[in-house]
């Protein structure tokens, strides 16, 4: 038991070395903007979970006496046109966001990964046409074909999802093919081939793991436009219903009052704005030292 | 050279006193000309083809035989008089001296042209219903005096054709193509896709010169864009401005804002024949959770007066004082639920996304129900799906509103209340149900005042009618609603109308 214990112990060590030794950690943490939109999501990611359990106030709770306060202790971000607390919409709104953000990018990113994988290890009229078929959808200007999707299924944070989805897979698809197409042709996964290992497993677990890095930035990059797009269209009304307090809904919501209630609509603002920059600043850190045609060393003097 | 540099300067100098004289002639110019900011797009060809891309409501380049007067009354206007010589013949005797825009004078011929091709032939059934004339109905007696025949006795048929929509045109008219001629106050000179019409001054008109030169029909949609076009001084005038910035445009010494209670009434709507809003004790309970006071006072930041039935009582048979009263009383809403067939379901509400503040009256009213135990559903959708929703009974509240365009209001009662009409007869014919017909002695009450010639008579039967529809809790009322008028407070001689689209700019003046 004890001896289990120390290899425990130990393998956890060698890892903590290995992590504080990094040199990519180096270089991401080097950069202070990286460590900047770090920080901005994982406070944002925190509120998200947490949100529920520290919001002052139910989301949904209207006390129409004191509508349009304006920040106060008992309301920090003060209360909207129904008397809501519009720190905890926002709070509420967080999780829905980042939730709907993380499950779109999911999706996309599983469907491209598998459609790029394909394309490209497969190739032949495949990837002949699955290429055009990304071809065509790229075509597309991404927001204005989700909003003829969402406005064709119906307004809801559901149909959203879908519509978001569906139209967001295609970059990936094309950037996992690039990458499969130069791995397919290395050293290693020809050995791989010359020792009967099976398609499936070689694409699984010879060419995948070299294409997780390009997709992993371009996921995280993609989490901040999808709050936007999801924000967007809740804004002219194909998204989320009310009462649900998404924070798109509640901006368009705001807009009628911005002069002489200025907090309701930029509290949710200022949260899209600063998300998304998080999500980017994010993104660009993790491209300057996961992206293999990037220099990730640290810069040497000269 | 010096003399030369003096020529330059000398004529820099006259250039720039012509430029200021042309501009104080602008300005002149610009005196007796306005800016209206309209809610509605005034160019939408999708509803206004027949007028060229013009609106035919506000406009005011065209004209009806009846107008309308402040209480909702039948108005002489191109018609001098009307009278029913039976039960389905009514005779009106023309206005003489009336010019068209091409200098013409209004005879019967262009009275019978407008109403046998303009509106019956051209477009089509659903004008014979409200109208309740056929094609062949209409006949000139002399130049003067036209006679109608309709399909059944109908009292309203003054007050119905007192519509912006009915309007009189010359044959030659060319009506698709925007050869638009009227006899109106003003000619129309310009229709911008999507952004303005702008009509001139017709010196010749029946009653009188006008005095704006030219007015311009801007489309302003977005609440928040409008008040914006008239606090940057863009327009002169703008209806219904954003309800958040009412109490600081009122505050302004520049501007004048005005309200006027119109034909129009907003409620939910309850489908009765759908379980579990079938049950009459949940309907009551659902009125009695809802106080319209808090709503106006707060929501609607006082415009809109608080309903006690489902229509505005501008409406001269409507009598509220008749109605019964639901006064906000949780406990005994909650009682009503529990006495009720009402088993924890989530009721389904429809608001129609381009309702003016259905998204937040819904929300007040999801939390007024949860309130007392009913949870709701709200589903914003576009009106085509609301309509579709609606004609399938795939619901169970609906927030909508009644109106009239015209003193002619009595189709709110049988298009909504009764079992053949506009919204129950598909329902009742294909499954015997209906949405808000509550059938027998309610149909009967309704038919009386449709037919009735005799005002008192109407009148009692269409109070009974509501008495017995606002007992049974078809609906729960929410507000009598208002317009609201902003100006720049130069501009004078606007008198504001219970239909809005009767708006009248021939006084419309600017002081100084």
């Amino acid at each position: 038991m004890s001896g289990a214990l120390d290899t425990v112990v130990t393998g956890l060590r060698r890892r903590y070395r290995a992590v504080r030794t990094s040199r990519t950690l180096a270089a991401f943490f080097a950069n202070p903007l990286n460590v900047a939109g770090l920080a901005i999501v994982v406070t944002l990611s925190i509120a998200a979970v947490l949100g529920p359990v520290v919001a002052p106030y139910d989301p949904a709770s209207q006390d129409l006496a004191n509508r349009l306060q304006p920040p106060t202790l008992a309301h920090p971000m003060g209360t909207d046109q129904l008397g809501r607390d519009v720190f905890s919409r926002l709070l509420y709104g967080a999780r829905l966001s980042f939730g709907i953000a993380v499950a779109v990018t999911a999706i996309r990113l599983v469907l491209g990964t598998a459609i790029g994988l394909l394309a490209g290890y497969v190739g032949g009229w495949v990837d002949e046409f699955l290429m055009r078929l990304v071809d065509v959808q790229l075509a597309f200007p991404g927001l204005v074909l989700a909003l003829v999707v969402a406005g064709i299924l119906g307004p809801s944070l559901r149909n959203v999802m879908l519509a978001l989805a569906v139209v967001g897979w295609a970059s990936y698809a094309r950037l996992v093919r690039g990458s499969v197409l130069s791995t397919k042709e290395r050293e290693f996964v020809k050995a791989a081939r010359l020792m009967g290992v099976s398609r499936v497993r070689i694409a699984v677990r010879h060419l995948l793991p070299n294409v997780v890095g390009p997709v992993i930035v371009l996921a995280t990059m993609n989490l901040g436009t999808v709050i936007l797009g999801t924000a967007g269209l809740s804004f002219i009304g194909l998204g989320a219903q009310p009462p649900t307090p998404e924070w798109g809904t509640m901006l368009s919501a705001g807009r009628h009052h911005l002069r002489g209630a200025w907090w309701i609509a930029n509290a949710p603002g200022a949260a899209i704005m600063l998300t998304v920059f998080g999500f980017n600043l994010l993104g660009d850190g993790l491209r300057d030292v996961l992206d293999p045609n990037h220099d990730a060393t640290l810069e040497k003097p000269t | 050279m010096y003399s030369s540099r003096r020529r330059f300067l000398a004529g820099v100098a006259g250039g720039g006193l012509a430029s200021l004289a042309g501009c104080a002639g602008d300005r002149t110019a610009d005196e007796t000309a306005f800016t209206i900011g309209l809610a509605s797009d005034p160019t939408d060809t999708s509803r206004y083809d027949n007028w060229g891309g013009m609106a035919p409501y506000w406009t005011r380049v065209i004209e009806p035989l009846v107008w309308g007067t402040d209480d909702m009354q039948p108005k002489p206007w191109l018609a001098t008089d009307w009278t029913a010589t039976d039960d389905t013949t009514w005779v009106f005797d023309l206005r003489e001296g009336v010019s068209f825009h091409n200098g013409e004078e209004l005879t019967a011929d262009d009275v019978v042209h407008t109403f046998e091709e303009n509106i019956l032939t051209e477009r089509g059934d659903f004008v014979y219903g409200w109208l309740h004339l056929e094609p062949g109905s209409v006949t000139k007696i002399d130049d003067y005096t036209v006679e109608f025949e309709t399909t059944d006795p109908f009292p309203g048929f003054p007050g119905t054709i007192a519509h912006n929509m009915i309007d009189i045109q010359p044959p030659d008219a060319d009506r698709r193509a925007g050869k638009i001629i009227g006899t109106g106050p003003f000619t129309l000179e310009e229709v911008r896709r999507g952004q303005h019409v702008r009509v001139e001054r017709f010196p010749d008109y029946w009653g009188g010169e006008p005095t704006p030169t030219e007015l311009t029909f801007r489309a302003a949609e977005d609440e928040t864009t409008r008040t914006d076009l008239l606090e940057s001084g863009e327009v002169d005038l703008i209806y219904n401005p954003s309800k958040g910035r009412l109490p600081a445009l009122r505050e302004r010494d520049d501007v004048r804002v005005d309200a006027q209670q119109s034909a129009g009434a907003v409620s939910t709507w309850i489908n009765i024949h759908r379980e579990p809003t079938d049950d009459v004790d949940l309907r009551r309970a659902l009125n009695h959770a809802i106080s319209q006071e808090e709503l106006v006072g707060t929501v609607l930041e006082g415009v809109g007066e608080p309903a006690r039935g489902p229509i505005s009582p501008v409406i001269d048979w409507v009598d509220e004082d008749e109605l019964p009263t639901y006064e906000r009383d949780r406990d005994t809403a909650r009682e009503l639920v529990d006495q009720s067939a009402y088993d924890d379901e989530e009721l389904t509400c429809l608001v129609s996304a381009d309702m003016d503040d259905g998204r937040t009256i819904s929300q007040v009213l999801e939390s007024q129900f949860g309130e007392i135990g009913v949870t709701v559903d709200i589903e914003l959708l576009e009106n085509a799906s609301v309509k579709d929703r609606t004609s399938r009974g795939e619901f169970h509240l609906h927030v909508g509103s009644t109106g009239s365009n015209s003193p002619g209001a009595d189709y709110i009662m049988w298009e909504n209340f009764h079992t053949m009409g506009v919204d129950n007869k598909d329902l009742y014919e294909a499954e015997g149900t209906g949405l808000y017909n509550l059938g027998g002695e309610v149909d009967a009450l309704i038919e009386t005042g449709y037919q009735s010639y005799e005002p008192a008579a109407k009148r009692d039967a269409y109070v009974e009618a509501q008495r017995r529809i606002m007992d049974a809790a078809v609906v729960v009322p929410l507000f009598y609603q208002e317009y609201v008028v902003a100006a720049d407070a130069a501009v004078e001689g606007l008198e504001l109308h219970p239909i809005e689209r009767f708006a009248e700019w021939r006084d419309l003046t600017r002081t100084a």
